[in-house]
C-alpha cells in the first residue's frame, strides 16, 4: 500500500514537472516561465537604468566608457577601434540580443529551427536564393581586409561576452517564451544581416513576370503598359542637364539570337521584397536656408517593426565622433554625422538580380549546357532543421550564372530545365568598409573615397559638410547591360547573356553642389535617358521625389523646422493628378443622394492625407477599385504578370481612355476608362459605408481605415505590438506612413560649427517588451515631433544629460 | 479537550514553522537552481520535517505559494506592470491579478505535490509516529 501510494504520487509530481518544465503547443513551459526568481518577471523592468555598472575583459586593450543619455542612447568612449567596436557589440546586444539573432536565422534560413515547420518554406527560399552562399563569399574578403576584420572580430567578441555573461534569468523574453537559447555571434552573422539588408533592398525583380508579360501582349501593349518613363519630367536625381564628362564602356553585344521562354508553371515566385521599401533624403546648401549653414536630411522607409530596425548610438575614439542609426548586427554607423559631415542613404533601385535558364544534360543535374560545353554544377545539399521534426534536406545545384533557385523541386515542374539566379547580392563585398571611413570621413573627397568600398544594396548616399558642400553620389555596383538585358529570362547557355564588365566607380551618377542648391532622392530614376549606361528598373517613385523638389525649389530661406514639416507632409501628389481626370469622368446624374455626398466630399479634397480627412479614404479606395478593375487581364492571368505601375495606368487614363486594355473581357459591353471609373466609384461608396456599418461609426476618418500599427517581429503574439496609431500619411507620400510600413528613422542635421541634430524612430533603445524603453519613441514619432540628439564632444561633456556610465575595464 | 487543544495548537505550530523554513529555503535555493530547485527544497524539507502528510503538502503549497505571490506582486508593482499586462494577454487573462495568482497557484502545486513525495518517500524509513 505505501510502495503504491509513493509511486502514485512521486509519478504524479513527475508529471507535474514535465508539464511544467517542458513547452506544450504555444504554451510557454509554465514552471520556468512564470517562476518570479528566474522566469519571465526578471524580465520586467522599470524606469530606473539598472545595468552591471562594471564589466571586465581581458579582450579589450584600455578601458572604455558607455554613458546612456536619458533615451537610453549609448555613448561610447574607447581609445581605439578595437575595444569601440568590441564596445558597440555588447551595448547593443545587452539591448537588442534576440533580434540580432533572430534576423541573421531569417536571412540564412533557419528559422523553422526554432519556429516550426511553418517557416519551412519561407527557409528554403532563403537557402535556394543563396543568402549564406553571399554572406560565406562576403566574409571571406573581409577577413583578408585588416580593418573589415578587426571591426567583425570586435563586434563579436563584444556580443558573446554579452552573451556568456547570461543565465536563464537574464534572457530575452522571447526566448523565454519560445523556450530556446541564443548562440554565440560570429563574423559571419554580420555578413548575413547585410545580406539581410541586401536582400530587403535590392532583392528586386520582376523578369520572369516581364518574361510572361512579353509573351502575353503584343510588343506594343508592352511597351505602353511597362513604359520605362525616363524623361526629365520625372524629376531624375541627378538634376537634368548634369553633364556625363567620362567615356561611357561600351555594352556588350546581344547574343544574335535571343530566345525568351514563358515561366509558365507556376501561379507564384519567390516572396518579393515590400515594394513600398524606399526612402527619402536632401541637403540643402546655405545659400538656401535660414541659418546659411547646410542641412541634410534622411528618411529610410522600411517594415515597422518591433524591436526596431535602427538603435541609436555614438561612437567616440581617438580621430572619431559618430553619431547616428546603427543596425542591430553591424558595427559602425549606417546613416549619421559627425563633427564634419553628415550622410544619409535611399534606396538605388536597378536590376541587380537576374534570371538564366539553366538546361541540365539529364535528370541527374550534375552538368548544364554553357556555349558548346557541357559544364559540371556544384550541388549543395541544405540541411534545415526543423523543431520538432527530423530535418528537411533541400539540394541546390549552383551554376557559373548562380544557384539554380527554381527545380522540379521548387515551384517548377520540369525535371531538365531550372532558373538560375545571378545577383550582386552574391558577390564578396565589403559595405562595411563604406560605413567605417564615412563614419570618419571629415570632407567630400573622403566621404567619395568611403563610397569606393560600397557594392550592394545600391544607395543614393546625400552628403553636406561643415565646410558647405551638398553632394549625392548613387553608389553600389553595377553590371554594364546591353538593353534589356536581365529584363527578361535569359538563356543559361549564351555567354553574351552573362555580366561581363562592371560600371567603374567614377562613372556612377553623381552631383556636387548644383546650381539649385539643393540635391534630393526618393527612388526615383536616378537619370534622365542621356546617362550612356542602362539603368533600368521597373520600379521608380514618380510622387513623393517630384513633391520634395516642389517644395525644395519654391522655398528659399529654409530652416530646420520647414525641414521637420517636409519630412511629415502629407500631400497626395498622386492623388491631385489623378482624381480631377476620375471625377471630372465621372457620370453624374445617376448618383443617388449617398453617392452624391461623397461625391462632394472628393471635389472638396485638398489632396492631403491628414490623419482626420474623410475624403482620403474614399479616394484611396477607389483607386484600389479601379486599379483592379482596369488590370482584370492581370488579375484572371493562369501565369504571373507584372502589374503596370500607378503612374503609367494615371498616364493610360488621361490620355488613352478608350484603349482596349480597359475592355473587361467577361462582359459583352465594351467598357472604356470612364466607364471603369463610374464603376469604381459606387463601388467604392458601397465598401466604405459597408465599413461604417461594421464598426457602427459616423466617419471614416484616414487613419482609421488606414490602421497603421507597429507590430512585434513574433506577429502571433499581439500583446507585444502598438495599439493602431493615429497618422496621417502614406507610401507615395512625403510622409510615406503605410499600414505597417514606413519612415523608420527621421534625421535632419544641421551642421557648422556647432552640429545641430535631430531624430526620431518608431520604436525604443531597448528590445524588450518588458521595458519602458521598448516603444517609448512611438508617440514622438507619431506626433511628428524630434528629440534633439546628444552629440557629446568627449567623455566629460555635457554630464548632465547622461543618466547612466557603464564601463569596461581589463581585468 | 486541554489535551487535543494543545495537540492542535502544536500542529499549528509545526505547520508555521514548517511553512516558514520551506519560504526561506526555497527563496534561498531559487537564487542557486532553476525553478525545480524549490521541489527538491519541498521534497527535502518534508523528508526531515517528517510531520503530517497534509502538514507537509499545504505547508509547501502556501509556502511557495506566497513566496511566487509576494516576488511576482513586488515585480508588478516595482515596474508599473509595463510586463505583466502584455503576458496577463497573452495568457488571456482579465487583469494581472489573475496572472499573480495563477502564478502562486502554479508554484504551489509543484511544491505540494514535491513536499508530499518527499513525505511519503520518508514513510519507507520511519515509523508514522503522527495519524492525519
Amino acid at each position: 500500500m505505501k510502495i503504491i501510494r509513493f509511486f502514485l504520487v512521486a509519478l504524479v509530481t513527475l508529471s507535474i514537472f514535465f508539464i511544467l518544465n517542458f513547452k506544450w503547443g504555444a504554451t510557454p513551459p509554465l514552471g520556468k516561465f512564470l517562476d518570479p526568481f528566474n522566469g519571465f518577471w526578471q524580465n520586467a523592468e522599470s524606469t530606473t537604468v539598472a545595468f552591471n555598472a562594471e564589466i571586465t575583459s581581458s579582450k579589450i586593450s584600455d578601458a572604455v566608457q558607455i554613458k546612456f543619455d536619458e533615451r537610453l542612447v549609448p555613448h561610447i568612449f574607447a581609445t581605439n577601434d578595437y575595444d569601440l567596436y568590441f564596445a558597440q557589440g555588447f551595448v547593443t546586444a545587452q539591448h537588442r540580443l534576440w533580434q540580432m539573432e533572430t534576423q541573421t536565422m531569417f536571412a540564412s534560413g533557419r528559422l523553422a529551427e526554432i519556429l516550426g515547420p511553418t517557416l519551412l518554406s519561407v527557409d528554403r527560399e532563403q537557402r535556394r536564393q543563396g543568402m549564406v552562399y553571399g554572406a560565406e563569399n562576403a566574409l571571406k574578403i573581409a577577413m583578408a581586409d585588416s580593418v573589415a576584420s578587426l571591426m567583425l572580430k570586435a563586434y563579436s567578441d563584444g556580443f558573446n561576452h554579452y552573451l556568456n555573461s547570461l543565465s536563464y534569468k537574464d534572457l530575452p523574453l522571447e526566448y523565454k517564451i519560445l523556450d530556446y537559447k541564443p548562440e554565440e555571434w560570429s563574423p559571419l552573422k554580420t555578413c548575413l544581416l547585410l545580406k539581410y539588408m541586401a536582400k530587403d533592398l535590392a532583392g528586386y525583380d520582376n523578369d520572369l513576370k516581364f518574361t510572361n508579360a512579353i509573351k502575353t501582349f503584343d510588343k506594343a501593349t508592352f511597351d505602353l503598359l511597362y513604359a520605362e518613363n525616363a524623361t526629365a519630367a520625372e524629376d531624375p536625381i541627378i538634376p537634368e542637364g548634369t553633364p556625363w564628362n567620362f567615356e561611357a564602356i561600351p555594352a556588350p553585344a546581344p547574343p544574335s539570337e535571343r530566345v525568351v521562354d514563358t515561366f509558365t508553371n507556376p501561379r507564384s515566385t519567390l516572396t518579393p521584397p515590400n515594394p513600398d521599401n524606399g526612402s527619402n533624403n536632401w541637403a540643402v546648401s546655405g545659400a538656401k536656408t535660414l541659418s546659411g549653414k547646410p542641412i541634410l536630411a534622411n528618411d529610410p522607409h522600411l517594415g515597422l517593426n518591433l524591436p526596431s530596425v535602427w538603435y541609436e548610438i555614438q561612437l567616440n575614439n581617438k580621430g572619431l565622433n559618430v553619431y547616428g542609426a546603427s543596425l542591430p548586427g553591424a558595427p559602425g554607423v549606417i546613416i549619421g554625422f559627425n563633427d564634419s559631415i553628415s550622410w544619409g542613404v535611399t534606396n538605388a533601385g536597378r536590376y541587380v538580380k537576374d534570371w538564366y535558364k539553366i538546361n541540365f544534360k539529364d535528370i541527374n543535374k550534375s552538368e548544364y549546357k554553357y556555349e558548346n560545353e557541357w559544364l559540371k554544377t556544384r550541388k549543395v545539399i541544405e540541411e534545415i532543421k526543423i523543431k520538432g521534426q527530423p530535418s528537411f534536406y533541400d539540394t541546390v545545384y549552383y551554376t557559373i550564372h548562380g544557384p539554380v533557385v527554381y527545380d522540379q523541386n521548387f515551384y517548377h515542374k520540369n525535371e531538365t530545365f531550372g532558373y538560375a539566379l545571378r545577383w550582386l547580392a552574391h558577390d564578396p563585398s565589403l559595405e562595411i568598409l563604406t560605413f567605417y571611413y564615412l563614419n570618419r570621413a571629415k570632407n567630400y573627397d573622403q566621404y567619395v573615397d568611403a563610397l569606393k568600398y560600397y557594392s550592394c544594396p545600391a544607395q543614393n548616399f546625400v552628403f553636406a559638410s561643415a565646410s558647405g558642400d551638398i553632394a549625392m553620389w548613387i553608389a553600389g555596383k553595377f553590371p554594364v547591360k546591353w538593353k534589356d538585358q536581365g529584363r527578361f529570362l535569359m538563356e543559361g547557355t549564351q555567354k553574351e547573356n552573362t555580366w561581363q564588365t562592371y560600371i567603374p566607380f567614377e562613372h556612377s551618377p553623381h552631383v556636387l553642389n548644383p546650381p539649385r542648391n539643393f540635391v534630393s532622392s526618393a527612388n526615383q530614376h536616378p537619370v534622365d535617358s542621356t546617362y550612356p549606361y542602362n539603368a533600368f528598373e521597373g520600379d521608380f517613385e514618380y510622387y513623393r521625389n517630384r513633391r520634395i523638389n516642389n517644395v525644395l525649389r519654391t522655398k528659399d530661406s529654409l530652416s530646420v523646422e520647414d525641414f521637420m514639416s517636409l519630412q511629415n507632409d502629407n500631400f497626395n501628389l498622386m492623388a491631385s493628378e489623378s482624381l480631377p481626370i476620375m471625377l471630372s469622368h465621372l457620370e453624374k446624374e445617376n448618383l443617388s443622394k449617398v453617392e452624391r455626398e461623397y461625391y462632394n466630399i472628393l471635389q472638396q479634397w485638398d489632396f492631403i492625407n491628414t490623419k482626420e480627412s474623410l475624403a482620403a479614404p474614399v479616394y484611396q479606395v477607389l483607386w484600389d477599385t479601379l486599379f483592379v478593375k482596369i488590370w482584370d487581364e492581370i488579375n484572371t492571368s493562369t501565369i504571373p504578370l507584372p502589374y503596370p505601375e500607378f503612374f503609367t495606368t494615371i498616364k493610360l487614363i488621361k490620355n488613352n481612355p478608350q484603349h482596349f486594355i480597359f475592355n473587361i473581357s467577361e462582359t459583352s459591353a465594351r467598357e472604356n476608362a470612364f466607364d471603369l471609373i463610374t464603376q469604381s466609384f459606387k463601388g467604392a461608396v458601397k465598401k466604405i459605408e459597408k465599413i461604417k456599418k461594421e464598426h457602427s461609426i459616423e466617419n471614416l476618418a484616414w487613419s482609421t481605415f488606414k490602421a497603421t500599427r507597429i507590430r512585434h517581429l513574433l506577429r502571433p503574439i499581439n500583446a507585444f505590438h502598438t495599439d493602431t496609431l493615429m497618422v496621417g500619411g502614406n507610401k507615395g507620400i512625403v510622409n510615406a506612413i503605410g499600414t505597417d510600413h514606413g519612415p523608420s528613422w527621421r534625421m535632419i542635421v544641421q551642421l557648422g560649427e556647432e552640429i545641430e541634430a535631430y531624430g526620431v524612430y518608431p520604436g525604443g533603445q531597448s528590445g524588450n517588451p518588458g521595458s519602458p524603453y521598448y516603444d517609448n519613441f512611438i508617440d514622438t514619432w507619431a506626433n511628428g515631433k524630434y528629440y534633439n540628439l546628444v552629440f557629446l564632444h568627449n567623455d566629460k561633456d555635457k554630464s548632465k544629460e547622461i543618466v547612466f556610465t557603464q564601463s569596461i575595464n581589463r581585468p | 479537550m486541554l489535551n487535543t487543544c494543545s495537540f492542535s495548537n502544536f500542529y499549528k505550530m509545526k505547520f508555521l514553522l514548517q511553512t516558514f523554513i520551506i519560504i526561506i529555503l526555497t527563496a534561498i535555493i531559487q537564487i542557486l537552481l532553476p525553478w525545480w530547485g524549490l521541489m527538491i527544497a519541498c521534497f527535502v524539507v518534508a523528508f526531515f520535517a517528517y510531520s503530517t502528510r497534509s502538514i507537509s503538502f499545504f505547508s509547501s503549497f502556501l509556502g511557495v505559494g506566497i513566496l511566487w505571490i509576494a516576488y511576482a506582486y513586488y515585480v508588478d508593482t516595482q515596474t508599473s506592470s509595463i510586463l505583466t499586462v502584455k503576458v496577463a494577454q497573452i495568457f488571456k487573462l482579465p487583469n494581472t491579478s489573475y496572472l499573480i495568482l495563477i502564478t502562486g497557484l502554479v508554484g504551489g502545486i509543484a511544491a505540494g505535490f514535491s513536499a508530499l513525495t518527499g513525505h511519503l518517500f520518508r514513510e519507507f524509513f520511519t515509523r508514522k509516529e503522527f495519524q492525519d
